[in-house]
């Protein structure tokens, strides 16, 4: 299927008396993204952004696996498989791709996360035949071998220490996921735990490689300076020849509705105390999502958000106080962290961020918080498509989420819609005592 | 927190080489485009350094305009050209602190009123406090653009300093620091650098210490602001969607703010060191260990600049690098390892940093001062200095793809002294470095003198790995 879509969005909701001296409002916020989407014959998904403001070409190859594909024992698989792919493949092999991409100007990486796999890479334009010849290359005939595991495994261990064993704020995230989903594999951390990583084999890779690495599970998203006509030609050429696998339906256990309240602690050897409130939330693109994501915003999100204000500037008992409402593709989390300074107990910190969560069921938010909230909202979309690289990946991000790249810019005038019954709404639908989980870090010798 | 002015910007490799030359600026002056150098490595793209403007106020504040309809978006920002190596040393932390009460109420408006209104236009006025200077900025939609200028221009001249927000910001600056060492790479880099520099104000932390926190008056706030946060000691960059009447209420804003005379420290860099020497800060509990080496480097006006830049991305400055291929490739003794130039108005560093298991942190060290032992006599080979500058060109463009990314380069060019041409004449000037040039440059800054090695890790964990090194130790 071929289709071509010029997208252009007005940010309308934001037209008011501040637009005044424009002379057409939806004019003075438009955002231009012409992107062409189409597919393979085996399944591929290429969605193309043509932009020439700089020579560079962003690249990136995403996979529909991450580690809710998983499963207790091999927790990580999908995040091992990620480094393994830079460890070579049959035509270049692992020191060969390094040394290729760093002599031909070209920036690489990739990360993994609970939905979906992505490496990219952003070159100049002129090196656009390399990098899909590469990607070919890896995306069909990876060489996983125990010699590059066995060192790499060392790799992904410090890595996770880096990350989590010796990061505070790691371990406390960490242990919130684990504490908020108990039975969906969100439960356990992209990375995986600890002794699954010691015990990764190459034929559990190669599994994983073989099922989900095909063109039917990826997403191709290739933005910036290239004719479209002409690598559409090429895109045919080079992926058109590898071959369509079915790919397993993704079966994951549904995490049961919460009933009672959950907490968890955890004692390091920390300054201070930090906690969490966390929620079972909703999947990205939910219909909720746009009321609970204004709801989070209003509580947790600029230095006059209501917990900013109390915590941090009225009562000087936190460093920082915030709240997100995180969607990933089959559940979300919302959540509230604190900071307390040291030597500061939680408790009065804790009843604050009870109180608000309560005000916020109570009480619908003034119409100049809702439009403050969608203005943040709006300001952060127009801050994330400041690059080529950017555009990509947000592109990439909403296809595989939400199955079309065109909520990227349908999601703008669904905040525009939401009203102040609509976030009291779903405050009293999601937030209440027995749907929360407190997640404590705190200081070795116990709070003061 | 502690923060290196331009080290997190991947324009700072633009700043190139050469001999400083301060130039008369015209009340106005506009610059096309610029293509210099470029036009030879990106041959009938049409690639170009933005367009932008430059007008001096009477008061002596430059400023930049660069336009950019592609999102609906306008920025403003700005470069108070003092620092934390402009403060005395027995009120460190001023600088930050100055900068962090800026926008805690103005003569119109409380903290809590101007957070508000920053909000409603969905930013927060963003201070960055460096070593040679402090970054003021803010951004919102384009529709809000006179609102956002007005804020902004209320924050910078009109600051109310009050008693209360003073004491407020300086309990959370003494939490801030308490704090620091539960996060074990950030606290690493900053044992680091007062170890590299000791009693030179690069080796404090940003935010001062909690001596000298405590110390600080308001009165010596806004003493502090009165005496360097001034017109003539600003630079502001307009950036995105605007016409040229906002221009002129720009210019109409700021034109009241007064100038003065502006009085630049001095200090003495410390030397290296004759033998390698290390310092090992032990914490109980900690399950992985920092590693950090260097060296005291050069000034942003070093003829060398540029040629340390490719030395750097040959020896750790990506995956292919000599660094990662042994360390963490061939070994698995890290995730991650990087080498960085980071040059500044008094003599800035080379360093080294990586993290490894406790029980590796031996093997590690060994490898990384044999690695490095190797790169300072021998220098780099023909093919890593071939790959090491094509990739310092072929990421180029990205660094000022963005307009706000192009007015960053701008900005910083002009506070250290360099031709604006150097934005555009990047690519020429790293592609004319040859082998001898940059194995020169390495010889030239690393054969006198050697590296000082912090570790930051639990000694019970990693026993006598560092005996042979005789380490002075500080257990916390």
């Amino acid at each position: 299927m071929v289709r071509c879509t010029t997208l252009v969005v007005s940010l309308f909701f934001c037209a008011g008396p501040g637009l005044a001296f424009a002379a057409e409002p939806g004019d003075a916020l438009s955002i231009k993204l012409p992107v062409e989407k189409y597919q393979l014959k085996n399944g591929l998904t290429v969605l193309l952004l043509e932009d020439h403001t700089v020579p560079m070409i962003s690249y990136h190859t995403w996979y529909k696996v991450g580690s809710r594909d998983e499963k207790e024992g091999i927790t990580g698989s999908a995040h091992m498989l990620e480094h393994m792919m830079f460890q070579g493949a049959k035509k270049y092999g692992g020191k060969d791709f390094h040394r290729l991409m760093q002599e031909n100007g070209i920036e690489w990486n990739a990360f993994t996360t609970y939905d979906y796999t992505g490496f990219y890479m952003n070159l100049p334009s002129d090196k656009i035949d390399l990098v899909m010849d590469v990607e070919v290359d890896r995306m069909s005939s990876l060489a996983i071998d125990e010699k590059n595991l066995t060192s790499e495994r060392e790799v992904v261990k410090e890595e996770r220490r880096w990350r989590v064993d010796n990061n505070p704020t790691g371990l406390l995230f960490e242990l919130t996921m684990s504490t908020v989903f108990r039975k969906s594999p969100y439960h356990w951390p992209v990375i995986g735990w600890m002794k699954d990583i010691a015990k990764y084999d190459p034929k559990t890779l190669r599994h994983f490689y073989e099922t989900y690495y095909v063109p039917n599970n990826a997403v191709l998203v290739i933005a910036g300076d290239f004719d479209t006509g002409k690598i559409k030609k090429q895109i045919e050429s080079v992926y058109g020849v590898l071959p369509f696998r079915e790919v397993p339906p993704r079966v994951n256990a549904a995490e049961p509705p919460q009933t009672v309240q959950y907490n968890a602690k955890l004692r390091k050897d920390v300054q201070s105390t930090s906690f969490n409130v966390a929620y079972q939330g909703v999947p990205e693109g939910h219909e909720d999502m746009y009321a609970l994501d204004l709801a989070a915003t209003a509580l947790g999100v600029g230095s006059s958000s209501r917990l900013n204000r109390r915590l941090v500037y009225q009562k000087e008992i936190a460093t920082g106080a915030s709240a997100m409402n995180f969607g990933m593709q089959n559940a979300g989390l919302f959540g509230v962290s604190v900071t307390m300074k040291p030597g500061l107990p939680m408790n009065d910190a804790l009843d604050i961020v009870y109180n608000e969560v309560y005000k916020l069921r109570q009480k619908p938010l003034s119409e100049e918080e809702l439009k403050k909230a969608r203005t943040i909202k709006m300001k952060s979309f127009v801050d994330g498509l400041r690059t080529i690289d950017a555009k990509a990946q947000a592109l990439a991000a909403t296809e595989i989420i939400t199955g079309s790249y065109e909520n990227l810019l349908r999601d703008l005038p669904k905040y525009e819609k939401v009203t102040a019954a609509d976030v009291q709404r779903v405050a009293n639908k999601y937030l209440n005592q027995t749907q929360r989980s407190i997640v404590v870090l705190e200081p070795r010798g116990g709070q003061p | 927190m502690r923060t290196l002015l331009l080290s997190s910007l991947s324009l700072s490799l633009i700043l190139g080489a050469g001999c400083a030359s301060k130039k008369t600026s015209p009340s106005a002056k506009t610059v096309k485009s610029s293509s210099g150098g470029m036009m030879d490595w990106f041959r009938g793209s049409g690639f170009r350094v933005r367009p932008y403007r430059i007008v001096t106020l009477k008061n002596g504040m430059k400023v930049f305009f660069i336009q950019d309809d592609s999102l609906p978006r306008l920025s403003l920002q700005g470069l108070m050209k003092t620092g934390l190596r402009d403060e005395p040393t027995d009120l460190a932390g001023i600088n930050s602190m100055t900068a962090a009460v800026l926008d805690q109420g103005t003569t119109k408006r409380d903290a809590m009123k101007l957070a508000g209104d920053f909000n409603a236009l969905g930013t927060e006025f963003a201070a960055g406090p460096g070593l040679d200077g402090t970054f003021l900025s803010a951004s919102s939609l384009s529709t809000d653009a006179d609102a956002l200028l007005e804020l902004y221009a209320e924050v910078l001249m009109n600051p109310a300093f009050t008693q209360k927000e003073v004491d407020r910001t300086k309990s959370q600056t003494v939490a801030a620091l308490r704090r620091k060492v539960d996060n074990p790479s950030g606290y690493a880099t900053d044992l680091y650098e007062l170890y590299l520099y000791g009693a030179h104000p690069y080796g404090r932390d940003t935010l001062g210490s909690l001596a000298t926190v405590n110390k600080i008056r308001r009165a010596d706030v806004i003493r502090h602001y009165l005496a360097n946060y001034r017109p003539n000691n600003f630079t502001l960059a307009v950036v995105g969607r605007f016409d040229a009447n906002f221009e002129r209420k720009v210019a109409a804003v700021f034109e009241p703010w007064g100038g003065r005379e502006i009085k630049k420290q001095t200090a003495d860099v410390p030397a290296n060191p004759e033998q390698l020497s290390l310092r090992f800060v032990s914490k109980k509990g900690l399950q992985q260990t920092q590693l950090r080496l260097g060296r005291i480097g050069v000034t942003r006006d070093n003829p060398d600049y540029l040629a340390l830049l490719v030395a750097s991305e040959a020896f750790g400055g990506g995956f292919s690098s000599r660094l990662m291929q042994k360390v963490r490739d061939d070994l698995g003794l890290t995730y991650s390892i990087s080498s960085s130039v980071d040059a500044r108005q008094a003599a800035g560093s080379f360093n080294i940093s990586t993290f490894t298991r406790n029980e590796a942190v031996g093997k590690a060290l060994d490898e990384i001062l044999k690695l490095y032992k190797e790169f300072a006599a021998n220098g780099i080979t023909e093919e890593e200095l071939k790959s090491a500058k094509a990739q310092l060109i072929g990421q180029y463009p990205r660094g000022i793809e963005t307009a706000d990314g192009t007015a960053t380069g701008l900005v910083l060019l002009d506070f250290y002294g360099r031709p604006l041409s150097d934005l555009a004449d990047f690519p020429k000037n790293v592609a004319k470095l040859s082998l001898k040039d940059v194995n020169a440059a390495i010889s030239r800054h690393f054969t006198q003198g050697s590296l000082k090695v912090l570790v930051f890790g639990d000694e019970k964990a990693i026993g006598t790995q560092l005996k042979a090194m005789s380490p002075e130790t500080i257990r916390l």
